[in-house]
């Protein structure tokens, strides 16, 4: 329903309609589509804070090798993981498509590697499965869910949950 | 319009406080010459501005108390009369009034102010100036008294909500213009950088000319970019300038507490400033207070000799004390200074036996350098050891501790009857340090430059392995040698086919160890960052800088990597190490053992864990030392001229004193025999050098010593 005052047209929704603004608001998540090892990954836009190419990263002797290095990002410095690690899958030779994902879903910024950064898509939280279990180990704890964008099948990945996994703990706590 | 005094308020206090400051240090001037026409005129100035912003704010009895001193202060400066000590002690007691009344009520009546004494103390300055005798007599010694029955008039301060304290500095008006300036600048660069984009969107939509035009976009792009490079880097760089202060922010506030603490303790005192005008990171001054505060005090109660004692000694009747500060490179000497008694050191060993802190045995082999730093001991320097040995040093632990935390050292200069020196060196700033560079095949690392002893080239026949471990010899000195490469598990790059070998000395907490790098890439500024919630407790990282390149480069945490270059060992047993010297005393161990560097190195290692150990270089000395004196454990060698380790065994077990001490041999031989015979010579233990590194030894010892 619309109106007009004072020359601007006011939209009115009544209950229902504003349900149903509402349910859509619910009903889809942003992802960030990237590739892993070959695999199309995403994880939810929320937990980014945004993609760089990778700068001159400095590696942290003595480190666990999931930690690539540290780098500079407009003068904070900022470590870099690799989560392929967790998941066995192999380390790829770099590429130019290789980007970092930043994420601070953890309260400070740390910095993901992804093969490439593909695209950012909107999902509709209905068709997000459980993971298929096929999926094993780790890459399983670490899945949200699951989700068909075509012919491919995307996997949602629990950043938060991967970033506070027990090496990484560990890492923090200097163990 | 009534007009808001909640939004000056903060300012007013700040202002009146400086212009205390000022006329307390104008005062102290006045004492030595009372004449200064051009001083007494700015004093005037100085309580005549106290006098018109108090009204304005409606602080009433400041504003009497500066219209007494800016009166009397008048006919001092037209000459109507000389200022005598009367006159200044009542000034004082002005000043020291009008503090307390900058702040709420409740401060300045626990100061027992109130309104009456606020009045009496304005008739006492009248009548003082006028030269009567004044009742003022019985307001003496305290600032006022309390008159409970009294209540202080209704004042607007009141409403003031105390403690709006707020942390500030202030700032410089050309430092700020020119951070202003790059500011500016950068706003001006960012502008052009809009208009780029905006110019670089509108060219792509028409195709046509954009492949030519976009060549000259991409170097207008580039320019503007080094240009925003540099001003950020510059605004940096003021920004960083803006913290410093001249520490005569911090340094003005000695010379009353001078003054009242030479005539508390009835001393004839000249307490000289130098150096006021030098530059220190505000952070660090607000530091320092304490510790200078705690030196000075020391230098008037300990250092000065009463009048009569100086005069007997044929010293000037009055003694000088002088605090000063000089920049010396990146760091900021601060020096306290007397002409006093200076430390007698025989007494300060006598204390230290005394207190367990040294080993009666080694007190006649210090020089008197190493008798000082006993001062800086934790549990040296008690309140009441100093009323004992008249020593110098209410918590000189707790200075050195001060200083240390802000990556500083204090050293200590004496010569007895003739005064002391304390020299401290702080750096500039905390935020920014200077680092070596150096690297480790194509990895670059920092070391701070406070840790760094100094930079010497050995050659590699140089390094001697003691045991596992590497060493090299430093002046007389067996150092334990890193190699960086080693420390962070990267490979060793060819150094064997180079003559010279560039080591790094560091130092931390008198222990020092020699890092060998690949490469010394010189000496730079750096700016350390946090290193980022992951990594921050990684092993020998103390953090990251950003070089001028924008390259991330590792800072080496070097207490870390000398504690672990001391041995596995040593970390585990560091906690223990830390505790046990405080709680008990020292447990004392002989080490027989001929090898001079094998020897000093297991010292340290013993050392490190906290024992005292004697070292002796056969069996003989062995023998003739624990005649001398009681240890609670002896280690010995085998092989030794003059007198074997087996010998050296049945020998002690002879004497009834060390029928039952703990009997460690410690040796390169590996056969059943040699084990046989040193235990039925009557030894508890028989270890094998190999082991001397590992848990070994000090389980067994620790075992041994129960």
């Amino acid at each position: 329903m619309t109106k007009q005052k004072d020359g601007k047209i006011i939209i009115e929704l009544d209950d229902q309609e504003l349900e149903e603004v509402k349910k859509k608001k619910e009903k889809t998540i942003r992802v960030l589509v990237f590739s892993l090892g070959g695999e199309n990954y995403c994880v939810g836009i929320a937990d980014t804070k945004e993609v760089i190419r990778p700068p001159d990263i400095t590696r942290v002797p003595m480190a666990p090798e999931f930690v690539v290095g540290i780098i500079n990002l407009r003068g904070e410095i900022i470590s870099i993981l690799d989560i392929r690690h967790f998941f066995g899958l192999s380390v790829k030779e770099k590429t130019k498509d290789m980007r970092v994902i930043i994420s601070d879903v953890t309260g400070s910024a740390i910095g993901i590697m992804a093969d490439e950064v593909k695209d950012t898509i909107e999902i509709e939280e209905s068709v997000i499965q459980p993971p298929i279990s096929t999926l094993k180990g780790r890459l399983a704890e670490y899945t949200k869910g699951q989700t068909r964008v075509g012919k491919d099948i995307l996997i949602l990945l629990d950043l938060g949950k991967i970033l506070k996994c027990e090496e990484i703990e560990n890492l923090r706590k200097g163990e | 319009m009534p007009f808001d005094k909640s939004k000056f308020i903060e300012r007013f206090k700040t202002e009146t406080k400086e212009h205390l400051e000022k006329l307390s240090l104008g005062l102290l001037k006045l004492e030595k010459d009372p004449k200064d026409h051009e001083l007494l005129e700015a004093m005037m100035r100085e309580a005549h501005t106290i006098k018109g912003s108090s009204t304005m704010m409606g602080y009433n009895r400041i504003s009497g108390i500066a219209h007494w001193m800016e009166d009397g202060l008048e006919n001092a400066m037209k000459g109507k009369l000389v200022l005598e000590k009367a006159h200044i002690d009542v000034l004082f007691k002005g000043l020291d009034t009008i503090e307390p009344l900058l702040e709420d009520k409740v401060t300045w009546e626990a100061k027992g102010i109130t309104g009456s004494c606020v009045d009496d103390l304005c008739r006492e300055i009248e009548d003082v100036f006028a030269g009567r005798t004044t009742k003022g007599s019985r307001v003496k010694g305290q600032v006022a008294r309390v008159k409970a029955e009294e209540k202080p008039a209704k004042e607007k301060i009141t409403q003031v909500p105390p403690h709006v304290t707020e942390e500030s500095i202030r700032v410089d008006i050309e430092k700020l213009d020119k951070l202003v300036n790059v500011s500016g600048e950068l706003l001006i660069s960012k502008i052009r950088l809009t208009e780029l984009v905006k110019t670089l969107i509108n060219k792509t939509e028409s195709h046509e000319e954009s492949r030519e035009f976009l060549g000259t976009l991409v170097k207008d792009f580039e320019k503007v970019k080094s240009n925003i490079d540099l001003l950020t880097a510059d605004m940096q760089n003021e920004i960083m300038q803006v913290r410093m202060v001249p520490v005569s922010f911090l340094f003005n506030t000695f010379p009353r507490a001078m003054r009242d603490l030479a005539r508390e303790k009835e001393k004839d005192i000249d307490f000289e400033i130098r150096g006021e005008d030098t530059q220190l990171d505000k952070a660090i001054i607000d530091e320092m207070k304490d510790p200078i505060m705690h030196l000075l005090r020391n230098a008037v109660d300990h250092g000065i000799e009463a009048p009569d004692e100086r005069k007997t000694k044929n010293k000037p009747q009055t003694g000088k004390i002088i605090l000063s500060a000089y920049q010396e490179g990146s760091q900021v000497v601060v020096e306290v200074s007397d002409d006093g008694n200076g430390i007698n050191a025989e007494k300060v060993k006598k204390e230290a036996v005394k207190k367990n802190l040294i080993v009666s045995s080694r007190i006649n082999e210090m020089i008197d350098e190493q008798v000082y730093q006993i001062l800086f001991t934790p549990g040296f320097s008690t309140k009441e050891s100093v009323s004992e040995t008249s020593g110098r040093g209410v918590g000189l632990d707790v200075v050195r501790e001060n200083i240390a935390s802000l990556k500083g050292m204090v050293e200590v200069k004496s010569a007895a009857g003739k005064g002391v020196r304390f020299i401290m060196r702080v750096p500039l700033t905390l935020a920014i340090t200077e680092s070596l560079l150096v690297a480790a095949g194509s990895d670059i690392f920092a070391i701070p430059i406070d840790t760094v002893v100094e930079t010497i080239r050995v050659s590699p026949d140089d390094i001697k392995t003691v045991e596992t471990k590497d060493a090299i010899t430093v002046r007389g000195h067996i150092i334990p040698l890193v190699r960086l490469n080693d420390i962070f598990g990267l490979p060793r790059r060819g150094i064997i086919e180079k003559k010279f070998l560039p080591v790094v000395v560091v130092q931390s907490v008198e222990k020092r160890v020699a890092i060998l790098v690949d490469e010394l890439m010189g000496r730079q500024e750096i700016i350390s960052k946090a290193i980022g919630d992951l990594l921050k407790n990684m092993k020998n990282v103390a953090g990251a800088t950003i070089l001028g390149s924008g390259k991330v480069v590792l800072i080496l945490d070097i207490p870390s990597i000398i504690e672990a270059a001391e041995g596995a060992i040593i970390k585990r047993s560091s906690v223990k190490a830390k505790e046990a010297p405080k709680a008990k005393k020292k447990k004392t161990i002989l080490l027989a053992e001929d090898v001079l560097s094998t020897a000093m190195l297991e010292k340290n290692i013993l050392e490190s864990v906290g024992y005292s150990v004697v070292i002796a270089r056969d069996g003989k000395k062995a023998l003739e030392r624990a005649s001398q004196e009681m240890f609670d454990l002896v280690i010995t060698d085998v092989l030794m001229p003059r007198m074997d380790g087996f010998e050296l065994v049945s020998g002690l077990r002879k004497n009834k004193l060390y029928k039952d001490v703990p009997i460690i041999i410690v040796t390169t031989r590996e056969s059943d025999a040699d084990k046989r015979r040193g235990l039925t010579a009557g030894a508890d233990a028989y270890l094998l050098k190999s082991e001397f590194t590992g848990e070994g030894l000090l389980d067994t010892i620790e075992r041994l010593l129960g």
